[in-house]
């Protein structure tokens, strides 16, 4: 049995970062300048769950919306699924986040009040929007594999789930945080498994959007 | 089915040889091909054909989706594993796109003639078998297979049967079972005990070393041919003694890395027919093939080795 514990996070995975990471280059390279665009979008999201003004939400929320399923379409279906077959079960759960967000955004409620809410959504959607895609400045890969909210699923779960938490609340929140949760554990265990250790921080997400639910403030 | 015999003339030709004192040549068709013969041969017990002793994986390194660049680095891997005289390639369904590589690989170098083609069986479902099996050797590109195996003992009893008719058939010409990480010894030891199995495929480095304490002598006294997995420990076993000198010793057995000084060790044990590393270096294609030249260790050597790597790792 002793074999048994030769196992390593990354004999869990079908693929090398190599190969991974030669994707993401790819695909970034197939959809330039949006690699670039993104970070100025996630901007948006972080003035609209700050300021709660109606338009921004609703903006921010389908923003989001589209996010998903293009995530979904673009990297997912046609890029990860041909390394990673098991991503063929993820394409229905994508398009429902995709489109419960655009239903959302049509008739958004009204945002939560307490601040320590306010203040971890602000984090999760600034982790997941601005500081995710520095994870190219301590793995092995260059700027162009860099991994941006509107283009991977990873840190498009963060800044989902930070956002969700900051502008919803009730069976809205309850119908839109279990999938961007899911995907973090999956995504960030993957992540670790491709020795990059931005995973950490997709991994952990959840927990922060627990206690940001917590009833700590009224 | 005759397809399978026109694909393998070169092995057809082996087998013939096997029954003649040709057998005592080593590789004669490669010879006449002119590619470099490997000195460590081994004999496939169930046949009397000759297999050159150090495959080719394809876990992982060669799972590169549909990236040009990918599939031509891994098909210059095959054109060093063929022209340093290797054959043996072993995938399977499980390992995302690394059967359509091989594919692409076979096709690109014209070499389903010097391939020694070795795939998996892996669904729960017993009737998905054959179906599995046909989609394999489309993404392959080649009609049949030299080998097929159930993969980590994956519904094994229909499978079994399933590779026995194919067998019978001839769409098949090996039939095999196989497992990883030193799991499913005894399940594997009744298989071997009851199933009219070609080759078992399990975990065995200077490390993992459990498949010595039965298996091996099994395998041996059986008659089963032995394909050696993670021989590097998936790269574990290299990367961590890539920091430490290389002994003098190891020049005795003509090891000149500590990845040939691993793979002489395996091919020491008198079981083994065929270590399969999976790589995406040419240089190391080649240094592990030329692991299968020169001398073998013998048992004091052996302890040496294993006591050694265990002690820096
Ligand atoms: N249950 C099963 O049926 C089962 C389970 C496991 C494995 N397998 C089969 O067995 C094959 C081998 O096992 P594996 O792929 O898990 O691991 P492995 O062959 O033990 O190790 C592969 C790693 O070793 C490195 N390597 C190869 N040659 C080297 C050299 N000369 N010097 C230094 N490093 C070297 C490669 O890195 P580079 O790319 O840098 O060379 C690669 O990352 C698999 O590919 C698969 O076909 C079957």
């Amino acid at each position: 049995m002793e074999t048994l514990f030769s196992y390593r996070p990354g004999d869990l995975l079908l693929f090398s970062p190599r190969v991974y990471w030669q994707l993401v280059a790819g695909n970034n390279d197939a959809f330039w300048p949006l690699p670039l665009l993104a970070p100025l979008m996630a901007l948006v999201l972080l003035w609209a769950l700050y300021r709660q003004a109606p338009a921004f939400i609703r903006t921010s929320l389908a923003l989001t919306a589209v996010a998903w399923a293009f995530v979904c379409l673009s990297f997912l279906w046609l890029e990860y699924r041909t390394i990673n077959p098991w991503v063929t079960w993820t394409i229905a759960p994508f398009l429902f986040q995709g489109g419960a967000l655009l239903l959302t955004a049509a008739r958004p409620p009204q945002p939560p009040a307490q601040p320590h809410r306010k203040g971890l959504s602000l984090m999760l959607v600034a982790w997941g929007g601005l500081i995710h895609p520095l994870g190219v400045l301590v793995d092995q890969r260059n700027w162009a594999a860099a991994d941006t909210w509107l283009l991977y699923p990873e840190p498009l779960a963060v800044a989902t789930l930070g956002l969700v938490l900051g502008l919803t609340r009730g069976w809205r929140c309850a119908l839109l945080l279990p999938i961007p949760m899911v995907w973090c554990v999956i995504g960030g265990a993957t992540l670790l498994g491709l020795e990059s250790p931005f995973g950490w921080g997709v991994l952990l997400a959840p927990l922060v959007a627990i206690t940001a639910l917590l009833p700590l403030t009224r | 089915m005759d397809h399978q015999w026109s694909i393998h003339r070169r092995r057809l030709l082996q087998m013939l040889a096997a029954g003649t004192a040709l057998s005592a040549l080593p590789l004669p068709l490669s010879l006449a091909q002119g590619r470099q013969p490997l000195a460590l041969e081994r004999t496939i017990p169930s046949s009397g054909e000759a297999v050159p002793s150090v495959g080719l994986g394809t876990w992982i390194t060669f799972n590169v989706g549909d990236n040009q660049r990918l599939l031509d680095s891994c098909a210059d891997v095959m054109a060093a594993f063929f022209d340093g005289g290797g054959a043996m390639i072993d995938s399977s369904p499980m390992y995302g796109s690394s059967q359509n590589t091989v594919g692409y690989g076979l096709d690109r170098l014209n070499a389903r003639d010097e391939v020694f083609s070795a795939d998996k069986i892996w669904t729960r479902d017993g009737d998905e078998g054959r179906p599995q099996s046909r989609e394999s050797a489309d993404l392959w590109r080649i009609e049949g297979f030299d080998l097929l195996q159930v993969h980590n003992l994956v519904s094994w009893q229909a499978h079994m049967k399933t590779l026995r008719a194919m067998k019978e058939e001839g769409t098949v010409r090996y039939i095999g079972i196989t497992t990883s990480h030193g799991r499913r010894h005894d399940e594997m030891e009744r298989i071997m005990r009851s199933e009219p199995i070609d080759f078992i495929q399990l975990t065995y480095n200077p490390v993992d070393r459990e498949a010595e304490d039965r298996l091996l002598p099994l395998a041996r006294e059986k008659g089963i041919g032995v394909i050696v997995n993670r021989p590097f420990r998936r790269g574990a076993l290299t990367e961590s003694l890539a920091g430490d000198p290389l002994p003098e010793w190891a020049g005795e057995v003509d090891a000149s890395s500590w990845a040939q000084l691993i793979l002489k060790f395996i091919l020491s044990n008198p079981a083994v027919t065929c270590a399969i590393p999976a790589t995406t270096r040419v240089d190391h294609v080649r240094e592990n093939l030329a692991a299968a030249t020169g001398p073998l260790p013998d048992h004091d050597f052996r302890e040496r080795i294993s006591d050694t790597i265990r002690s820096l790792y």
